[in-house]
């Protein structure tokens, strides 16, 4: 399964509205004094660690229905720059280094609350610190080493859709009503053959009980184990790489929209003790990629995140088939078939991009109730520890962990979606689309010619049987059957 | 400012269906009609209004007759974008004349006139656009004082002097973190002095 790309600057445009809060009633002095924070955030499932104080933004709709003559405190302080929406005012803050970045808070009160926008700074220590942080609360503090009281100075009246729905996107829990859905397929104890059969071939998912009981993984493995037996080793973390114990720092205190996740393909290599800790479930045994041998595209990879992170909706690469393990915590999965594309999702023509522009939370606020009424529902679930989903190929997915997690997961091709990896492969924008190789534009030829050298004959029964199926389930058109020489000559059909 | 060969004032009264592209002409050579929002309407290659993605997409969803209407831009401002997709559109990232136009591009406009930009390459989905006038904002603040980046934005202090002192206090914390620890960074105050009034 790939990550997002995390640290690519996404071109995040907001719904105007999120949900709104009911408004404060109009503020006499007493209650200014009292609670000038409260935005009345009924109805909103905050996380317990959310106080608020910490917000001090509201959102533009309590700043049309206050009454009386109130101003956003934001445009004043701003100067020429207030005609610009707080998106691209924070596109320019981006840009500047750490010291100018801090010194410009200094400036007026929008000033310090825009320079003080956390996840601009987390693109600064991601970019000037590495995988060597020590995360240190928040990324700000986290680049300076020091720890500031927030804020220091008290922020009145501001008002600004984007900051306001960062800060509730950070501190949300998942609503109740998004998790109760769980419609997907159970299966425990069923053989290899009776999957293929039911799930694999007519490419629908299931999730699977039972099967990865005797994992070593799921005694053994937990953050301090993880720690001690991982060392100076460092994984994949966004762009970054880092040691364990330095993700579980970052990974206990972070609170934010999109949280960093552990998601690292040679796990197995970097230490050893986690590959032979699990074993493929016998469903999937079947991995065609590995006649390529050391040459195979990225195949496995372990993946550990805190409550909140995730991946929104996206099409796994290659065209392959996965399988997602839980170890520890739970996961829960929205999943759309490949002719569905979801609400809210934009792919480009040619498949290379999938625009999804709004975060996992802003999708279930904003998108999730809209499908529910549509013919072709998600399938959805909540995958728990020693679970394990099947993923077809082509299917879209959404996932985020609902707890601290640890997972395992593998594509993989079997000769049931043989044909399709290979048509995906020789597709001509393949080596922008294929995934997880140095060397993308002959894997085509690579892998053919492998799979052709170590199972003889398979590709050309594939497509035969394939023809067949189609011959069998398609009435031709007149037109089709006039032009198509492979489709038994010309038919007449009516 | 509507003086350059591509982006031509077109008389008010001459029939639309007259710049309307034969069939016969390749993209390379139909030209698309923009309206700003003053309703001035420039001519420009398909080509180059291809720059902006919003068009690109008008056109491929099969806007082909008439002009296209652009309420979020101004006469001037669509000049300036429209000169900037000539020196860019079809050409290598690296192409030299394009970056020496960038450089006169940036250099000579006034803030207002970057913002306006930034807005009108954002509304159009021209993301080199977006970049670069954002960049050249960053340039010009960068390494400016607190006081320096009141006068380039217009903006009267707001803090109360408590305030104002709480804040530059967190700076000057900052300041004496970033030289002592370096932190690793590889841009600590260059010199070894950041000045934070």
């Amino acid at each position: 399964m790939p990550s997002e790309p995390m640290n690519k600057k996404r071109r995040r445009k907001r719904r105007s509205n999120p949900s709104p809060p009911l408004p404060s009633s109009s503020p006499s002095s007493e209650q200014q004094e009292e609670e000038e924070e409260e935005v009345g955030l009924v109805g909103f499932h905050l996380k317990p660690s959310a106080s608020s104080k910490s917000h001090t933004i509201q959102p533009l709709g309590n700043l049309l229905l206050l009454s009386g003559s109130s101003s956003n405190a934001r445009d004043p302080g701003l100067g020429s720059l207030r005609p610009l929406p707080d998106d691209l005012l924070l596109d320019i803050l981006t840009l500047l280094p750490a010291p100018d970045l801090a010194r410009l808070a200094a400036v007026s009160k929008p000033f310090y609350v825009f320079s003080t926008h956390d996840p601009l700074w987390r693109n600064l220590v991601l970019r000037d610190l590495g995988g060597d942080f020590l995360f240190n609360g928040s990324w700000r503090s986290t680049y300076s080493g020091l720890v500031f009281p927030h804020p220091s100075i008290s922020i009145r009246d501001f008002y600004s859709d984007y900051l306001f729905q960062s800060w509730l996107c950070a501190n949300l829990d998942m609503r109740p009503e998004w998790l109760r859905t769980d419609n997907i397929d159970r299966r425990r104890g069923i053989s290899v053959d009776e999957f293929i059969a039911r799930f694999e071939e007519p490419n629908r998912p299931v999730l699977l009980e039972g099967c990865i009981d005797a994992w070593p993984a799921m005694a053994k493995w937990a953050p301090d184990w993880l720690i001690r037996t991982c060392g100076d080793k460092r994984f994949a973390v966004g762009p970054v790489k880092m040691t364990m114990e330095r993700y579980f720092r970052y990974a206990a205190a972070a609170r934010e929209e999109r949280p960093l996740y552990l998601f690292d393909p040679r796990f197995a290599e970097k230490a050893p003790e986690l590959g032979s800790d699990y074993e493929v479930p016998t469903f999937f045994r079947e991995d065609l990629f590995g006649v390529l041998g050391e040459q195979r595209p990225d195949y496995r990879w372990i993946i550990i995140g805190p409550a909140g992170s995730g991946s929104s909706f996206h099409v796994d690469p290659n065209s392959t088939s996965a399988w997602n393990a839980v170890i520890k915590g739970s996961k829960k999965w929205v999943m759309f078939p490949p002719e569905v594309v979801p609400p809210g999702v934009h792919p480009s023509p040619d498949g290379a991009e999938v625009a999804c522009p709004v975060s996992i939370m802003e999708w279930f606020m904003n998108f999730y109730s809209a499908c529910r009424t549509w013919k072709k529902r998600p399938v959805e679930c909540v995958c728990k520890a020693g679970e394990v989903v099947f993923v077809p190929n082509g299917w879209w997915h959404l996932v985020i962990n609902l707890e601290d997690s640890i997972a395992i997961t593998q594509n993989f091709v079997s000769r049931r979606n043989l044909l399709n990896v290979l048509d995906f492969l020789k597709k001509p924008n393949a080596s922008e689309l294929v995934s997880g190789t140095k060397d993308r534009t002959s894997l085509h030829d690579k892998f053919k010619n492998a799979i052709e050298a170590a199972y003889p004959g398979t590709i050309d029964e594939l497509t035969l049987k394939a023809k067949e199926k189609i011959a069998r389930e398609k009435k031709p058109t007149f037109w089709e059957s006039v032009a198509d020489a492979n489709v038994g000559g010309f038919k007449f059909s009516f | 400012m509507a003086s350059e060969a591509v982006a031509v004032k077109i008389q008010e009264g001459v029939a639309v269906d007259a710049v309307v592209p034969a069939a016969s002409e390749t993209s390379a050579q139909r030209k698309i009609l923009l309206k700003s929002v003053e309703g001035e309407e420039f001519l420009v290659d398909e080509l180059f209004a291809r720059g902006s993605k919003m068009i690109s997409n008008m056109i491929d969803d099969g806007f082909t007759e008439g002009a296209i209407p652009l309420p979020n831009v101004t006469a001037p401002v669509l000049s300036k974008v429209v000169e900037y997709w000539k020196h860019h559109v079809g050409k290598s990232e690296t192409d030299k004349d394009a970056r020496e136009f960038d450089r006169a591009f940036v250099k000579d406009a006034s803030s207002s006139v970057l913002f306006d930009i930034i807005m009108a390459a954002n509304y159009l989905d021209c993301k080199p656009l977006l970049d670069l006038a954002c960049q050249a904002v960053a340039d010009a603040i960068r390494d400016m004082n607190v006081e320096q980046v009141r006068g380039f934005f217009g903006i009267t202090n707001d803090f109360t002097p408590e305030e104002e002192a709480a804040v530059l206090e967190e700076n000057r914390e900052w300041s004496n973190a970033l030289t002592v620890t370096g932190n690793g960074q590889k841009e600590s105050n260059e010199g070894g002095n950041i000045v934070l009034p």
